[in-house]
């Protein structure tokens, strides 16, 4: 059973970054695979501002009770959405719209991309140095809630966040002119140009959205785990394979995708132990969980490229 | 440093170079002339590098192998275990948009590394694979050996350029280029796309298993650490984008001229503030990244541009 | 070729004579190899389709020419993007015309039938109140009942003041409603008459009109 919550924790991590990857693979017709990159700069800036900034203007040490932050996590959050926020759309600015422009394909800019993440890890690492970091070195409490779940608060508050964000997001796409045109334009980008949809907006209020989603889901795995910069690579298969299972710029098939991937990688780990140890095969499953989404996704590509004969 | 010395530095170097031109010939065949993106070139460097080292290294307790075979067995198991994989990676993408293989490859390679990382009887896991022969080692000196392994590296080098070359000339491979040009002109020719790219994957990847049999042999000893994504996967990419894509002799080129660029940054930020110096291998990778940006805006075509 | 004030031209011809093509490039999703695009006596050839829709322009595509995976309702916001005021009105207007999307305005648009579709593509490029509609092909994939309907609605479409350019299969039928025509071969004009001229000219009938 806890394995099921340890899934649904990371399950509702990698939705608030494929719900972005989603839109922005749809809109901009690229897999973005500097997209755990945005998870992995979130998560610093989350840092920045919780121990650097905050500390300065002499606003730290408050904690909410039971859990291990105060409020100052959430000026954090708050802060490292919109930074990583503008980061990422000066750099769609900058590197990937001269290439747009000029008429490079989809596959040109998911390389750029890919190295766009190779050095931001390592901006981050040359900044922050290799090691791992914490927000807070409090120990947390597991409690013990009915049919024997056990959650620590701080994970009761990662995914009450993250389901508050991900209706938020939901209205703004259901309620407001921009929120249907990003959905328009993920749809028929040429017809959305023809209708007279402003679309380099677009672009901008997708990439705007999509990444700031993506630091939060950044920071909350900080809180749930630590800080590394391998953290947004090791998201990345999981965000993929959460956004291709889900159909791209599929909103509802996104959350469905990181659900099935996040509960897939917790639940499936012990499962396949159990299965190895009972059939006397040596083998610990616990280091090949990033490799759980990949098969997953590579299922759904075998039934998608079958149902293309 | 003495002349000799930085003679055999340069041997070093040079032999370096000779096994990434190798990988870069392999993702020529399959980017260059075919445009299929491979971004998990680091999977299939790692397993001929490994295959190698199990086939041809000496007997040992801590992993399977080494069975002291002869290098060309193994590199003949190399090519054909690189083989079966890029044959189960093409099976699910090959047939669908372009990026499948790009995002599976990256994953495939991703899995591998995860194997030889956590699997201690198969490779050594973190501790790694040592004791690999120097080919030839028999027959010189250790002094003069580096020089010896070189020219080896070369006449490889050389006899698959030779190779692809032809390859590329032929009928087969002006299929390729047609598929490279628009996949829907050569389905309608009446070529099995599907199947022509399977075969482009493959040839390529065997290339590049061949390369990681011989950067085997030059570092001696294997650790998971030198397949990560920069070092297995990125610079090669960059490699054959400086050298230009679609470019036999390009890819060669571009092997050596990244090469250079950083073996001369690593060398050069040694000289960085003694905080920043332990950070030089981060920053030296912020460069490849930039420089990678900069050639394809400015330059994609390359330094000796493609066919 | 010209289209003057609330009037309605046909533009018939062959398969691959140019016709999708010449509604592209008017439309600024093709660049014109020779000649110019005007209107209004101002030169909008080279000008980008978000530019040309603030002219009072406005194209239905042939294909793929609704957001499948919104609302009808969304659909006509779309077709306003660029409206700063409050169009509920012309919703409502544009309900008056097609009455049954008014019934179906929650639905997902990519769920409807054919005809249905193509009256909310038709309903998205009036949102603009345009002066002028190029439709491509409106009737294409349509059961004959339902081209008779789409082609009426097409003619309520002008006595609200609209000027169309109509591309057309259905070359009889679309020339019927029309007030003159253009016969597209190769790419080039090789007719220009009123409506009833090319209707009553045998040369024409033969060629292009199914005798």
């Amino acid at each position: 059973m806890n394995f099921v919550v340890n899934g649904l924790i990371l399950g509702s991590i990698i939705a608030l970054g494929a719900i972005g990857l989603s839109l922005t693979t749809a809109i901009l017709n690229f897999y973005n695979f500097a997209h755990g990159a945005s998870l992995l700069l979130g998560a610093y800036m989350g840092y920045t501002v919780l121990s650097e900034f905050l500390p300065r203007l002499g606003l730290s040490g408050s904690t909410f009770p039971y859990l291990s932050f105060g409020w100052q996590m959430i000026i954090a959050i708050l802060g490292s959405m919109g930074l990583t926020a503008v980061i990422m759309i000066a750099i769609d600015r900058f590197v990937y719209k001269p290439l747009r422009d000029r008429g490079s394909g989809p596959l040109i800019l998911g390389m750029s991309s890919l190295f766009m993440a190779l050095m931001l890890r390592n901006l981050v690492r040359t900044i922050w140095g290799p090691s791992v970091h914490y927000y807070s070195n409090e120990i947390q409490m597991v409690q013990e809630f009915p049919l024997g779940i056990r959650m620590t608060p701080d994970q009761i508050f990662i995914i009450g966040l993250a389901i508050l964000l991900v209706i938020l997001t939901q209205l703004f796409l259901k309620r407001t002119k921009m929120g249907q045109a990003m959905r328009a334009a993920s749809d028929n980008i040429d017809l959305a140009m023809i209708t007279g949809i402003d679309t380099e907006k677009v672009v901008i209020w997708t990439w705007g959205i999509g990444t700031a989603l993506a630091a939060v889901a950044g920071v909350l795995y900080g809180i749930n785990v630590q800080l590394r910069p391998m953290m947004g690579w090791y998201f990345l298969l999981p965000l993929f394979a959460a956004v291709i299972i889900g159909g791209e710029g599929n909103f509802y098939g996104a959350l469905a995708g990181a659900m099935t991937v996040g509960i897939a990688q917790e639940v499936g780990t012990p499962l396949l132990q159990n299965m190895f140890d009972s059939i006397n095969i040596q083998v610990s499953m616990t280091g090949y969980k990033p490799a759980i989404a990949f098969v997953l996704m590579v299922i759904v590509l075998l039934v998608r490229s079958y149902g293309e004969e | 440093m003495n002349v000799s010395g930085l003679l055999g530095y340069f041997a070093t170097f040079a032999i370096a170079a000779g096994a990434y031109s190798i990988a870069s010939l392999g993702l020529n065949v399959q980017f260059g002339y075919t445009g299929l993106y491979n971004f998990g070139i680091a999977a299939f460097f790692a397993t001929g590098a490994y295959v190698e080292g199990i086939i041809t290294g000496g007997p040992s307790m801590e992993h399977l192998g080494g069975f002291d075979l002869p290098v060309l067995v193994g590199v003949i198991a190399a090519m054909v275990v690189s083989a079966i994989l890029a044959y189960i990676i093409g099976i699910p993408t090959l047939r669908l948009k372009g990026e499948f293989l790009g995002i599976s490859s990256l994953g495939i390679a991703e899995t591998i590394r995860l194997i030889i990382t956590n699997e201690k009887w198969l490779a050594g896991g973190v501790w790694g694979l040592g004791d690999i022969p120097r080919p030839l080692g028999n027959l010189v000196g250790p002094k003069t050996y580096n020089w010896v392994y070189l020219g080896l590296v070369l006449a490889v080098v050389g006899i698959i350029y030779f190779l692809v070359q032809k390859i590329v000339k032929s009928p087969w491979g002006r299929v390729l280029k047609a598929i490279r040009e628009d996949e829907g002109v050569a389905a309608a020719m009446g070529k099995n796309v599907y199947k022509y790219k399977m075969q482009s994957l493959i040839l390529g990847s065997v290339i590049m298993a061949v390369g990681g049999a011989f950067y085997a042999h030059y570092v001696g000893y294997l650790s998971p650490e030198s397949f990560r994504p920069l070092m297995g996967t990125f610079i090669i990419w960059a490699m054959l984008m400086a050298g230009g894509k679609g470019n036999n002799k390009g890819a060669i080129l571009g092997a050596f001229v990244v090469w250079g660029v950083w073996t001369f940054t690593e060398f050069f930020v040694n000289y960085l503030p003694s905080g920043l110096a332990s950070r030089a291998g981060y920053i030296n990778a912020i460069f490849i990244a930039i420089l990678f940006q900069v050639l394809i805006r400015i330059r994609p075509q390359g330094i000796l541009g493609g066919e | 070729m010209e289209v003057r004030e609330e009037e309605v031209v046909s533009i018939i011809g062959p398969n691959g004579s140019g016709k999708s093509t010449l509604m592209k490039t008017i439309f600024g999703l093709l660049k014109p190899m020779e000649g110019k695009v005007c209107w209004n006596e101002e030169d909008i050839s080279g000008l980008k389709p978000n530019q040309i829709v603030r002219k009072q322009m406005s194209y239905v595509p042939q294909t793929s020419n609704i957001f499948q995976s919104l609302t009808v309702t969304e659909n006509l916001n779309m077709g306003a993007f660029i409206r700063e005021d409050d169009y509920s009105d012309r919703i409502r207007e544009i309900f008056e015309i097609f009455p049954q999307l008014e019934e179906y305005r929650n639905q997902y648009a990519g769920k409807l039938s054919g005809g249905e579709q193509q009256m909310v593509a038709m309903g998205r490029a009036l949102m603009l109140e345009p002066t002028i509609l190029l439709l491509d092909e409106p009737s294409a994939g349509l059961a004959p009942n339902l081209v008779d309907m789409i082609l009426e609605r097409v003619e309520e479409i002008n006595r609200t003041g609209v000027a169309l350019l109509i591309v057309e299969q259905n070359a009889k039928d679309a020339l019927e409603i029309s007030d003159r025509g253009y016969v597209l071969a190769m790419g080039r004009k090789e007719y220009e008459d009123t409506a009833q001229g090319l209707l009553d000219n045998e040369e024409v009938g033969e060629l292009y009109l199914g005798g």
